[in-house]
């Protein structure tokens, strides 16, 4: 375990998260075009790659303080926790023992995943909705990465990836989003079903489809070919406005037509976080989601929105881990959380 | 506290409950909360009936067309000798494409060429890449001649198949690839 100090803050995209659109994500995906795609490479190529990749990324002015890590030489719990803060995608931590790296630039903002699907994936990541100012910086790193490195592109086709779901521009255009009051109203399907019908995907960011834990949903687009890179950024932030703008309505619904039931369900969400000695990681989600609500929408003053977004990264298994530099089970995990929640919270332990 | 629906049951799922537009929370047994949200789902889309429409009419300058590109896909054309087809780059057989869903290298993209574009066309709604060009590749991009023929073959033959979908979009295409040609 390597990551202790890191784990004790999250990631300032994070830090500065505004209410309901909590962060937007543009990733690029790139091809080396003297190489075959990742899963179907040699070895001894993968190798080649992250060492060409790593070299290219030390010149790029946006990567200067950059750390480069190769996911080998970390054990189950780091590649956990990088995952957790959105840095890597599941199947670049689990990918098992393949020669694969990811750069994390300045304050996190810029992740380049090396050897995921493709030999390149450039993401990043900002607070709110900000999906043109995201898509611009990766396209500048983009812009300096290339000048080094032979893209797979075609006059015809675009950027070549691996999947054909990714080819054209390699760009998907993300937004996470927190839709608790068209949950509760059951108005959740309804935007979900419209918004795939205009060919963007929609997943729980913890979770599927209306199970989603925590109320959090990721939005982003299906298409990434014949649309050129505006297009797709303002089709995704479009739709992410709608939604939003529904999310307001149904507040301002339960809000006027529910006000004790909300109530009642933030404040027990508020009682049971300060009170709690041990604590699963569903049931966090599902709390500070409610108490989320809460905050913006006035009923919860006492608690900020950066405060929420700590507890909702810091609780998370490996972070725990991170944090107490050691492998805990799930039940002292749930202690654990349990204890961090409540100090976060401003609540003196009685132990 | 006793179900308020069946007054058997122990309560313990409230339920959000609407009569004549005024809400109320009701405790309900498990099998009670069943029966009663069929009803309340109902009464639920008429009190926020602006929903779908109003979202067909936001969205309605988006693309759309259905993304089960796999499986038609497949009905469609299927050859069993397809399946043989290797990349002569890189060895990646068309079966294997078809059980990972992921090409070999760059040069898959022309070996699979008649299976891919279909399927890019289900998936994308296009073939022709619209966006950022590699600067290292010229602006001027230079599509082969015989490309833009062969398409225009293929638009022949649809025409004469009946397939009007398929010849507007091979029509669409030709024409961004012979405008971008006379840049
Ligand atoms: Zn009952
Ligand atoms: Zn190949």
């Amino acid at each position: 375990m390597r990551f202790k100090e890191m784990a004790s803050k999250i990631s300032q995209w994070l830090e500065e998260s505004k209410e309901i659109v909590i962060s937007s994500r543009v990733r690029l995906a790139r091809n080396l075009a003297d190489f075959s795609f990742t899963h179907w490479a040699k070895k001894e190529d993968l190798a080649k790659i992250v060492e060409r990749v790593s070299k290219e990324a030390k010149t790029s002015s946006y990567l200067k303080n950059a750390l480069i890590i190769n996911l080998k030489e970390l054990d189950d719990i780091d590649r956990q926790f990088l995952m957790e803060r959105h840095l890597i995608s599941r199947e670049h931590a689990q990918g098992k023992g393949k020669e694969r790296a990811v750069i994390i630039g300045d304050k996190e903002i810029i992740s380049i995943m090396v050897n995921e699907e493709d030999h390149l994936r450039i993401q990043v990541t900002e607070s709110g909705l900000n999906l043109i100012e995201a898509w611009r910086l990766a396209t500048k790193i983009d812009n300096e990465l290339e000048k080094g490195l032979n893209y797979a592109f075609s006059e015809k086709y675009g950027y070549l990836t691996a999947c054909p779901t990714n080819t054209g521009t390699g760009l998907r255009a993300s937004v996470m989003i927190h839709l608790p009051a068209l949950v509760m109203s059951r108005q959740i399907n309804k935007v979900l079903d419209a918004v795939s019908r205009a060919n963007m995907a929609v997943r729980g960011i913890y979770g599927e489809g209306t199970q989603a834990q925590g109320d959090l949903f990721q939005v982003s687009n299906e298409i990434s070919l014949g649309e050129s890179e505006e297009e797709i950024v303002g089709h995704v932030e479009k739709a992410a406005r709608e939604i939003m703008e529904y999310e307001k309505g149904a507040r301002k619904r339960l809000l006027t037509q529910l006000e004790e039931r909300v109530r009642d369900s933030v404040s027990r969400a508020y009682g049971t976080l300060c009170s709690t000695y041990t604590i699963s990681s569903a049931e966090t989600l599902t709390l500070l989601s409610k108490l989320r609500l809460g905050t913006s929408i006035g009923l919860a003053k006492d608690i900020d929105i950066p405060t929420l977004n700590e507890l909702l990264i810091l609780t998370r298994p490996a972070h725990l881990q991170e944090i107490a530099g050691k492998k805990l089970s799930a039940p002292e995990r749930d202690v654990k959380r349990a204890a961090f929640i409540r100090s976060k919270l401003g609540i003196k332990s009685s132990e | 506290m006793l179900c308020e629906r069946c007054g058997k049951e122990e309560a313990t799922v409230p339920v959000i409950k609407i009569v004549g537009g005024e809400f109320t929370v009701m405790h309900l047994c498990d099998e009670c909360a069943e029966e009663v949200t069929g009803e309340i789902k109902k009464e639920m889309e008429s009190l926020f009936p602006s929903f779908p429409d109003l979202f067909s009419k936001i969205f309605s300058d988006f693309p759309s067309f259905h993304t089960e590109f796999f499986a038609p896909f497949e009905e469609k054309i299927k050859p069993p000798e397809v399946e043989e087809i290797k990349c002569p780059r890189c060895g990646l057989s068309y079966s294997d494409f078809r059980k990972t869903f992921q090409l070999g290298c760059s040069q898959c993209y022309e070996t699979f060429k008649e299976q891919l574009e279909p399927m890019l066309r289900r998936i994308h709604g296009s073939i022709i890449h619209k966006g950022k060009v590699p600067s290292k590749v010229p602006v001027k991009v230079k599509i082969p001649k015989d490309e833009i023929e062969e398409m225009k073959k293929k638009l022949q033959e649809a025409v004469k198949r009946e397939e009007y979908e398929e010849a507007a979009h091979l029509r669409d295409e030709i024409r961004v690839l012979e405008k971008r040609k006379k840049k």
